[in-house]
């Protein structure tokens, strides 16, 4: 966000708003696809008894191709688990403690600051959300609670998320390889891995499924798709609607500084060009070619 | 037309004399087919249940006693014609000879090693001695009967590929009657053509009825085996997945050995339960503890409580999280179709 990106673009005569860069964009698609294959190969075996179980498993290649697809996108949803760390770290590096320290401004009270109002970080704001909308929902008032760039429900999902891969990951390997696991584990550890990594993953999938695609895409707003998940930018009256803090401050921001707001509209009204000069470009090029052909 | 007739002549002559090459008379010296082949015998018993006594000599050809006379079994049979039979024991020492000696076989040393078996109802270890409950020979090995019954024609023949192997044995091999009776006693005991969805349905037959499992004070061991790796592994056809033999028979012993684990000779004894796991195609070099994965885990607090409350714990947190959730979204739903009542309405600022 703090990069020169823009933050507005209009298209079609319509503002859309930046919420999502393009490298979180990129890892909830990687998160997004690893999850899918998972379920995907991974349900069949948890509901063995349903009919669909077998059908699933055969269509997609038998036991052997399944185990080993849930394999490979369990280690790439656990190698983009430890990259989000990393990218956390870095953020943190790059746009506080590394500017701090250049201008000899840092301190830990304000690291702790940054860390606390960072887009997700849960806070006392969310709470009052959450009561504020419950009063919104039992008919007390009519005023929406005004969210911020990420709302509480999407807090919710991203600290599940956060939970849950370390809880399927860490039980996946021992289920993967129990003889290690059992090397320096009591064997019923193997055993409750089994209940914990099949129960955590029916909550991921009821939350994912229900929850997630509920507040994403299917609400009043949003149905049948958001774009955002696509483009990284929410259009303006949904940005206004959920987002009001946010929206303002980005408002704010192009305010002060107008080149973060891209008009592709204009760009590409620029680009058109008249039946006129189009006329005159082919009837330059043929008397240029002409006049070479002269010359010989 | 003519020379049409002659070739549906030839053609029906090939056939026939396919039939007649593959056809086999059953030994029947003692004559027991003169009434035997009549598909109608029939008597009602005095439980008021139909008999059928027909015996199919087709599908007794192909079956592993085919060389056993009737009087072979049924040795109580001394003329005919004869009064009710009793009940084929299976330790009889039949009129066949073994081969390399020449003493009667018989099934005693298998019957032995059933009597040592968690399945013999007089072992210690039986928690409820319901003795019309423990299997026979016969409970589990279903020779198929001699007579036909609608639900079992194909059964035998069906779900092994025997005729496959049979054809590359023939190439060197005579293919005649006595070999393939010769074929069939070997391969019938060759593990690789015994798929294992039919060990664990023939365990099953009691090992999955509840009812039998409580009168027992036992658990439901099909269905938690079904709920491991191996049970999934054994239902979507993976090969070499384990079955029930495989853990609770040790290495090289006969099948019938299925003990108690509170046996140390058994092979699921806790002490040395990891030795069973040991095998180069499932778990190549497992340590002590990994025999204490439990195979067959029941949600049961008296029995596993750490499953038991990590169980619990997770249908807590499931409950917890997600019908809340489902709740709210529900409320909103509702609430935004009137999205301008409410009892007190705010100022706008």
């Amino acid at each position: 966000m703090m990069r020169k990106m823009p933050l507005i673009k209009i298209k079609n005569g319509e503002k859309h708003y930046l919420k999502m860069t393009v490298g979180q964009k990129y890892q909830h698609y990687i998160l997004m696809t690893t999850f899918i294959i998972l379920v995907l190969t991974g349900f069949p075996l948890k509901f063995h008894y349903y009919p669909w179980a077998g059908s699933t498993i055969d269509f997609l290649g038998g036991l052997v191709v399944t185990r080993t697809l849930h394999r490979i996108a369990g280690v790439i949803m656990c190698a983009l688990f430890f990259y989000h760390w990393y990218y956390l770290f870095r953020n943190t590096y790059q746009y506080y403690i590394g500017p701090a320290r250049k201008t000899g401004t840092f301190s830990w009270k304000e690291l702790g600051l940054f860390i606390y109002y960072s887009p997700m970080c849960p806070r006392k704001k969310d709470w009052d959300d959450i009561v504020d909308f419950v009063k919104f929902a039992f008919f007390f008032t009519d005023e929406r609670p005004k969210h911020e760039r990420f709302h509480w429900r999407e807090k919710f999902d991203y600290w599940a998320v956060f939970w849950g891969i370390p809880v399927l990951g860490i039980t996946g390997i021992f289920l993967w390889f129990p003889v290690f696991a059992a090397s320096f584990l009591p064997g019923w550890a193997v055993n409750i891995s089994y209940i914990a990594h099949s129960d955590e993953a029916m909550l991921a999938v009821s939350v994912i499924f229900i929850w997630h695609m509920y507040n994403a895409h299917v609400n009043y707003d949003k149905f049948p798709m958001s774009p955002l998940f696509i483009t990284g930018y929410l259009p303006e009256d949904l940005m206004k609607h959920e987002y009001y803090v946010e929206w303002a401050r980005i408002n704010k921001v192009v305010d002060k500084d107008p080149a973060l707001m891209v008009d592709l509209d204009a760009e590409k009204a620029n680009e058109a060009i008249s039946s006129e000069e189009k006329l005159q470009i082919i009837r330059d090029q043929i008397a240029f070619l002409k006049d070479g052909e002269g010359e010989k | 037309m003519r020379i049409f007739s002659i070739f549906a002549v030839m053609i029906f002559s090939m056939f026939f004399n396919f039939s007649v090459a593959n056809a086999q008379t059953i030994t029947d010296d003692e004559n027991c087919m003169m009434c035997h082949k009549y598909p109608g015998l029939t008597r009602v018993n005095d439980e008021g249940y139909l008999r059928l006594f027909y015996v199919d000599s087709e599908r007794y050809d192909h079956t592993v006693h085919t060389k056993v006379k009737c009087s072979g079994c049924h040795t109580d049979i001394k003329e005919i014609p004869h009064k009710e039979a009793k009940q084929v024991d299976c330790a009889t020492e039949c009129h066949i000879k073994e081969s390399g000696s020449e003493k009667p076989f018989s099934h005693k040393k298998i019957l032995k090693d059933l009597q040592t078996s968690i399945h013999n109802p007089e072992n210690e270890n039986v928690r409820a001695k319901i003795v019309e409950d423990f299997p026979t020979c016969t409970d589990c090995h279903k020779n198929p009967s001699y007579r036909f019954l609608e639900k079992d024609v194909d059964e035998l023949a069906s779900a092994r590929h025997t005729e496959r192997v049979f054809q590359k044995c023939s190439v060197c091999h005579d293919n005649s009657s006595q070999y393939r009776y010769f074929f069939n006693h070997v391969t019938h005991r060759i593990k690789d053509l015994t798929p294992h969805e039919d060990v664990v349905a023939t365990c099953s037959k009691c090992h999955s009825k509840q009812e039998m499992a409580e009168k027992h004070k036992l658990k439901n061991a099909a269905a938690t085996y079904l709920d491991t790796f191996h049970g999934k592994a054994v239902e979507f056809g993976l090969d070499n997945a384990p079955t029930c033999i495989d853990c609770h028979v040790k290495t090289g012993e006969s099948a019938h050995k299925i003990m108690s684990y509170k046996n140390p000779q058994s092979a699921t004894y806790e002490e040395t339960r990891y030795l069973a796991c040991k095998d180069s195609d499932c778990h190549a070099d497992p340590g002590k503890e990994f025999g204490m994965i439990r195979m067959h885990t029941v949600i049961d607090k008296d029995i596993y409580p750490i499953e038991f409350y990590v169980a619990l714990g997770f249908t807590i947190l499931t409950i917890g999280a997600f019908y809340p959730l489902l709740g709210l979204m529900i409320l909103e739903l509702i609430r935004e179709l009137f999205p301008n009542v409410s009892f007190r309405r705010r100022k706008k600022k």
